[in-house]
């Protein structure tokens, strides 16, 4: 027996140390390698079980989410008509991630795309070790990629400030140091999709979400969206408005940020 | 060990209600009230990322006055068997859903258990979400 489980720790230690070589080694291709998942393809949202944006799936209330003092301020100022999707400004991950609509994965051997129906967006995930850069900051952040125990782990950063960016639906934000981590892996012909979001800026833990599609038949194709900004923004007039047009006169210095308070007033 | 949450994004959902893929749905529309009306088709937008059908609608004091009543996004809806001739100007139709919250605007949410029923009483849009194709629904509304 004990020579059986050292056995077995010696070959889980062995697996380790090969799967650490092939991460940090670089150059990492497919799909020569069993660690690595076919995932290329198109897959449909049309899944049950799926966690979809209605909350059938999900019993959680946003009270129990681990939102810091900060989240739950901007969340008590948010208004609709700030987020940037009524111009049609495309949704970020997590949120895109989640959405009813179908995806393509393509798996090549510097990069894994991932596009999506929605909003038109594509993401490039890179693989062979590239680190971001300072100063590469974007809407979509920037992802690099890995496979890992036969699932494909992408980890994206370096996103910019995002009204909407925590779920894209309640008026939760994100910053820019959001980091998503998303692990996909595949069980027949379903993918499943971990993912987990760290915002340090807003959230006091992490905050991670399950989903799944179908693999979709071979000839599915992703469908071209084409936003309409005039759509985008039209069911803006259905809301009453939670702030009034016009100039707002600022009732109170001390609300204020400590660096402005008393700002032109003269001794 | 961090705290985790699983399915964190329909927590924040459930909070704000039934919504849609694109945008919410409670901060437009009352979902404690429910409006019906019969109207004739005057416009009918199949655009991403909602489609909008525009109904003219005869009111209590023999005013016209034009609803609009949003619907998902067309690239669902497409999958759905909608096309851009779905619906066409002149076609009556019977529709129920949460009014907009707006005083003053005229918008009906599709979504969230709304119906849209044409004359001969076949469902456009049905209460659990399914088309008269025969696909989607669930409940979840593109």
């Amino acid at each position: 027996m004990r020579g059986t489980l050292a056995t077995l720790t010696a070959a889980l230690a062995g697996a380790a140390a090969l799967l650490y070589l092939s991460v940090h080694a670089g150059a990492q291709t497919r799909p020569a390698s069993t660690s690595v998942p076919e995932l290329t393809g198109v897959w449909s949202n049309q899944t049950e079980g799926r966690c979809t944006p209605n909350g059938r799936n999900c019993p959680f209330k946003v009270e129990e989410l681990p939102l810091n003092a900060r989240a739950v301020a901007y969340w008590q100022f948010f208004d609709e008509p700030i987020e940037p999707k009524y111009d049609c400004v495309p949704a970020t991950s997590p949120g895109i991630i989640q959405d009813p609509y179908m995806t393509e994965i393509q798996q090549l051997p510097d990069r894994v795309v991932l596009r999506y129906e929605k909003d038109d967006v594509t993401r490039v995930a890179w693989l062979q070790g590239r680190e971001p850069q300072k100063k590469e900051y974007s809407w979509q952040g920037l992802s690099v990629a890995r496979y890992e125990d036969n699932a494909l782990i992408v980890e994206t950063t370096h996103f910019l400030f995002d009204p909407g960016g925590l779920d894209d639906q309640g008026g939760l934000a994100s910053s820019h140091k959001k980091r998503v981590i998303e692990r996909y892996w595949r069980e027949g012909n379903v993918l499943h999709a971990r993912v987990t979001t760290e915002d340090p800026l807003f959230l006091t833990a992490p905050v991670t979400f399950e989903t799944v599609w179908q693999l979709a038949p071979k000839s599915a194709k992703l469908a071209t969206f084409e936003c309409d900004p005039e759509q985008a923004s039209r069911p803006l007039k259905f809301m009453p408005k939670k702030y009034p047009d016009g100039p707002a006169k600022i009732p109170d210095v001390t609300v204020g940020p400590p660096l402005y308070r008393g700002l032109g007033e003269t001794k | 060990m961090p705290r985790v949450f699983v399915l964190f994004f329909a927590a924040v959902l459930s909070t704000s209600a039934v919504v849609g893929a694109h945008h919410a749905v409670t901060p437009f529309y009352d979902l404690t009230k429910t409006v019906e009306f019969d109207g004739v088709v005057t416009r009918w937008i199949f655009k991403n990322p909602h489609s909008f059908l525009y109904l003219e609608v005869v009111d209590e004091k023999g005013q016209k006055v034009e609803w609009e009543i949003e619907l998902g996004a067309p690239i669902i809806l497409t999958k759905q068997g909608w096309t851009p001739d779905t619906v066409k100007a002149g076609d009556r139709i019977h529709a129920k859903g949460s009014p907009s919250r707006a005083p003053g605007t005229h918008g009906l949410s599709s979504m969230a258990g709304g119906t849209l029923t044409r004359q001969d009483g076949s469902r456009l849009v049905a209460e659990s979400g399914d088309t008269p194709f025969g696909r989607g629904g669930r409940g979840q509304q593109p």
